[in-house]
């Protein structure tokens, strides 16, 4: 199911409407989730059926966490614990011998990942194909022979008779050595009147002749180091005792081979079912993603998207998220926009600060975000999928190239004007206003001539008059601050508010169709002047303006 | 009365900190889980990070390895883990990353030695210290190093135990000089409880400020006290009170804030914790003649210092005297000489 990616959206466009920042903001739970959310690839019009399950899959889990918040928790918490394992799970494919800390890691696993199917089991209605977990039942077992029921690993005794038997020599062994040991301790003291320490030294100051006479002359001691103040005895092994150790000794290297042999036949047997954990993890992976995206469609009060084949685009109350966040930690609001977009070129024009530019950035996320699979911020959309997005905000002049803003636009309008009839969503904010508005006027009816007829969807904004009067396009207008208390906004621009939160409150950012119209509106010099520009100036521009 | 009646029952996570490399920590970990198991007491054990002992795990001649019974619950990077004699039950794999590998929780299934090699930040070790009771450990023991990132590991422990030893240096006044400067340090008092709060916003945010006797802040603006003594004491007012210090100081910064202030006797100075003093035994008692005050704002409890007269390098000093010494000059201070009390049933 690999969609093609690099050219349904640049990176750039991805940061600057704000889509970035949303898959940033998807809460995974897992390492897995994570890995899914950075290969998630946008559905192009070909994956339309795909695309409508994705949805409709979505849309199942939103409901779950609406109106099962129990439940849903109870998954949220079986994913969180799950570990990125894929280390050891790699060495298990290349039938690498693993050591405790490794199967621990694969048992744990097994048993959340169990917990987690469990609980979905129960959860049929979310428990949809894609999300559809393999059984680790029988590695359970094998990984907990002694059946205790707990996530820990340990080289059990159960794993194997010879295993159990060497250490039940090695105890019975190690418990007559210590016996022995304690016995020979005793036997000193017997002697000597000194009890050795538990590591059978006795440590003595040289001041205590007598005492020292007695130890040297004790034959169960010996020596072991001496210094100026202090002598140190220590307890000498017995011949039964050195047959004892040694014995263990060899317990101990034949414990060390078969623990060898048991780790060997569990990955052995772990090895031949390991495509059914990395399917595990995907499935996994998908599951936290999907929940993210649900969650995530909630926080932000977003809709499924109708999704459908023609060239248009529909959306009712549709909300710029990163605009809308902007504003409302600045105690304002977003006003959210409808629009309806078909074939061809749509042109709007409006208002300085009459939201234009956010316009474009709320039609290209939402359809992004549908193409994506995700919910949209808006009361309803109806999306026409596209094969690609091309958002073009006249601010990326790129210094690398050596060019200019008009030079830059070119550049990109080159490759986008060659692909416009493979059906994309084409956006394009202030055209040509880089240059002089003779030949940018030109330019910009050219290529809207151009356009207007190409299997696409595309919006242009401006300020030229020229534009409006082009056969076939539909042409949209800002109300703006034709209803504005203008004398309200200037006071309020006094009082040292926001200009944001100001224009929010008095700008209407609607969009009415107009037909007819020749002139674009003239609001730029009511901007200049509510915000607060030089009188005289304004005072001068307005003389010529009549002039 | 020995060490572990002292710690049993009254705190939970105890810190065992060596004055320097084969002071005798070792052998105070080690005299410690005999005696825990002796009572029957289930201990947990890590360590904080090795950064920077790497090189000396390579030159030293005996490794820092511990005989953990049956039950112990130790936290160790897996690398070291994997290396233990002992049989474990691995527990929980905890997120926490080292050098070495991630730190596991692991229960002894059957005694042997072990390597400990514990998280590397203090939040990481107090985590574990947690979560090691959890499993079940009525004491954990968490094995510091004086010279090492989580130096402050006494800070996030309820008590904290200063093994001394020979290994110092081949003279004892030398020795016993070093180890009463650092009892010192360890025992500085804690701030008034009601700046506790404020004080710790304060260190939060690696500030640097003065507060005068109506509780007025002053900011000073500097980033380190190094080198920053003169603007610091120049801040200081007849009507100052304290001076809060973040980061680590050093001599020079007060040698110059007493150059150019008058008032430097009449504030009290306050650092994080102890471990951020870095000054020489002189050092320290030329500031203290000098009337300076230093306060922390976590202080360390300091509940008794261990001593070994043994030095891995082959001297010793005379057992009695060594811990005479020391008892005279720590007057209040349980003095223990881990090496006597081995034989004490002798």
């Amino acid at each position: 199911m690999q969609r093609g990616n690099n050219v349904f959206i640049d990176s750039r466009t991805k940061k600057s409407i704000g889509l970035d920042e949303i898959m940033n903001s998807l809460p995974t739970l897992t390492d897995y989730g994570a890995i899914a959310k950075m290969n998630m690839t946008p559905y192009l019009k070909e994956d339309i059926g795909e695309l409508r399950i994705a949805l409709e899959d979505l849309s199942n889990i939103v409901k779950f966490a609406e109106f099962s918040k129990r439940r849903m928790n109870e998954i949220k918490g079986a994913l969180h614990i799950i570990k990125d394992i894929r280390g050891s799970i790699k060495r298990l494919k290349r039938r690498e011998i693993l050591n405790e800390v490794e199967f621990f890691e694969l048992k744990s696993q097994f048993i959340e990942i169990e917990r987690l199917r469990n609980l979905l089991m129960a959860s049929k209605e979310i428990y949809l194909d894609r999300f559809k977990l393999n059984s680790s039942k029988l590695e359970i077992e094998l990984l907990d022979p002694e059946k205790a029921g707990t996530k820990t690993f340990y080289m059990y005794d159960a794993f194997s008779v010879d295993l159990s038997e060497i250490r039940k020599k090695k105890r019975e062994i190690e418990k007559n050595i210590s016996l022995m040991k304690e016995k020979l301790r005793e036997e000193v003291f017997d002697v000597t009147g000194l009890m050795p320490s538990k590591s059978g030294e006795i440590r003595i100051n040289t001041r205590k002749k007598s005492e020292i006479a007695k130890l040297k002359s004790c034959v169960k001691i010996a020596l072991s180091s001496e210094s100026f103040s202090v002598l140190v005895f220590k307890v000498k092994n017995s011949k039964d005792l050195k047959v004892l150790i040694n014995e263990l000794d060899d317990l101990e290297i034949q414990e060390e081979k078969e623990e060898f042999k048991i780790r060997k036949m569990l990955v052995e047997k772990l090895s031949r079912n390991v495509e059914k954990f990395e399917e595990n993890i995907v499935a996994v992976g998908e599951l936290d993603l999907f929940i993210a995206k649900a969650i995530y469609a909630m926080e932000i009060n977003a809709v499924k998207p109708k999704v459908c084949d023609s060239i248009s685009i529909i959306i009712e109350k549709g909300r710029h998220i990163s605009t809308e966040n902007a504003l409302k930690s600045k105690g304002s609001q977003f006003t959210p926009v409808d629009i309806s977009l078909r074939k061809g070129v749509t042109l709007i024009t409006g208002a300085n600060m009459g939201g234009k530019t956010v316009n474009l950035k709320m039609v290209s996320l939402i359809v992004a975000l549908a193409q994506y699979a995700m919910f949209v911020p808006a009361e309803s959309a109806r999306i026409g999928l596209v094969n690609f997005v091309y958002l073009s905000v006249g601010d990326e002049q790129s210094e690398k190239q050596g060019l200019s803003t008009f030079g830059a636009e070119i550049f990109n309008l080159k490759e986008v004007i060659s692909k416009s009839n493979e059906t994309g969503l084409i956006l394009i904010d202030e055209i040509a206003r880089g240059t002089n508005p003779t030949e940018g006027q030109a330019i910009a009816k050219a290529i809207i001539n151009y356009l207007k007829n190409k299997n696409s969807v595309t919006i242009i904004t401006s300020h030229f008059d020229g534009l409006c009067t082009i056969e076939g396009v539909k042409h949209l207008q800002v109300k703006g601050l034709s209803g504005a208390d203008i004398s309200k906004m200037k006071s309020d621009v006094r009082k040292n508010e926001q200009y944001e939160v100001i224009f929010e409150k008095h700008m209407d950012y609607r969009l009415e169709k107009v037909k007819n119209v020749v002139f674009v509106p003239r609001d730029a010099l009511l901007v200049a002047e509510i915000m607060g520009l030089n009188k005289e100036i304004i005072d001068s521009a307005n003389e010529m303006k009549k002039n | 009365m020995n060490l572990a009646d002292l710690i049993y029952k009254k705190y939970k996570i105890i810190t065992v900190v060596g004055m320097s490399k084969n002071a005798g920590k070792t052998v105070t970990l080690n005299y410690l889980i005999e005696k825990f198991d002796e009572k029957g007491v289930v201990i947990g054990i890590t360590s904080t990070g090795r950064d920077g002992e790497k090189l000396d795990v390579v030159t030293k001649t005996e490794k820092p390895t511990i005989f953990v019974a049956e039950n112990t619950i130790i936290a160790s990077a897996k690398e070291t883990l994997l290396k233990s004699s002992a049989k474990l039950e691995i527990l929980e794999i905890t997120g926490s990353r080292t050098s070495l590998g991630e730190v596991v929780i692991a229960r002894v299934k059957r005694g042997g030695h072990v390597e400990i090699s514990g998280a590397e930040t203090n939040k990481q070790l107090r985590q574990i210290a947690n979560r090691m009771i959890e499993y079940g450990a009525e004491v954990v023991i968490l094995d510091g190093a004086i010279n090492r990132k989580t130096a402050a590991a006494p800070t996030i422990s309820e008590a904290t135990i200063l093994a001394t030893g020979a290994a110092l240096s081949r003279n004892m006044s030398n020795v016993i000089e070093e180890t009463v400067f650092q009892v010192e340090l360890y025992s500085l008092k804690g701030v008034e409880r009601k700046v506790e709060v404020e004080l710790r916003k304060v260190f939060d945010e690696k500030e640097f400020i003065i507060i005068d006797n109506k509780g007025t802040r002053n900011h000073i603006n500097i980033i380190t006290t190094l080198n920053s003594g003169r603007m610091i004491g120049e801040k200081i007012k007849d009507c100052s009170k304290y001076v809060v210090l973040s980061g680590s100081i050093v001599y020079k910064t007060f040698e110059d804030i007493i150059n150019v202030s008058e008032n430097y006797k009449n504030v009290i100075y306050i650092i994080q914790d102890a471990t951020k003093i870095f000054l020489t035994p002189r050092e320290w008692k030329m500031l203290n003649k000098k009337g300076i005050t230093i306060r922390v704002l976590n202080k360390i409890n300091l509940l008794a210092v261990t001593l070994n007269p043994y030095s891995p390098h082959g001297y010793n000093f005379d057992p009695e005297k060594f811990l005479f010494s020391l008892k005279d000059r720590l007057p209040g201070i349980s003095v223990i000489d881990v090496m006597e009390v081995e034989n004490a049933e002798g």
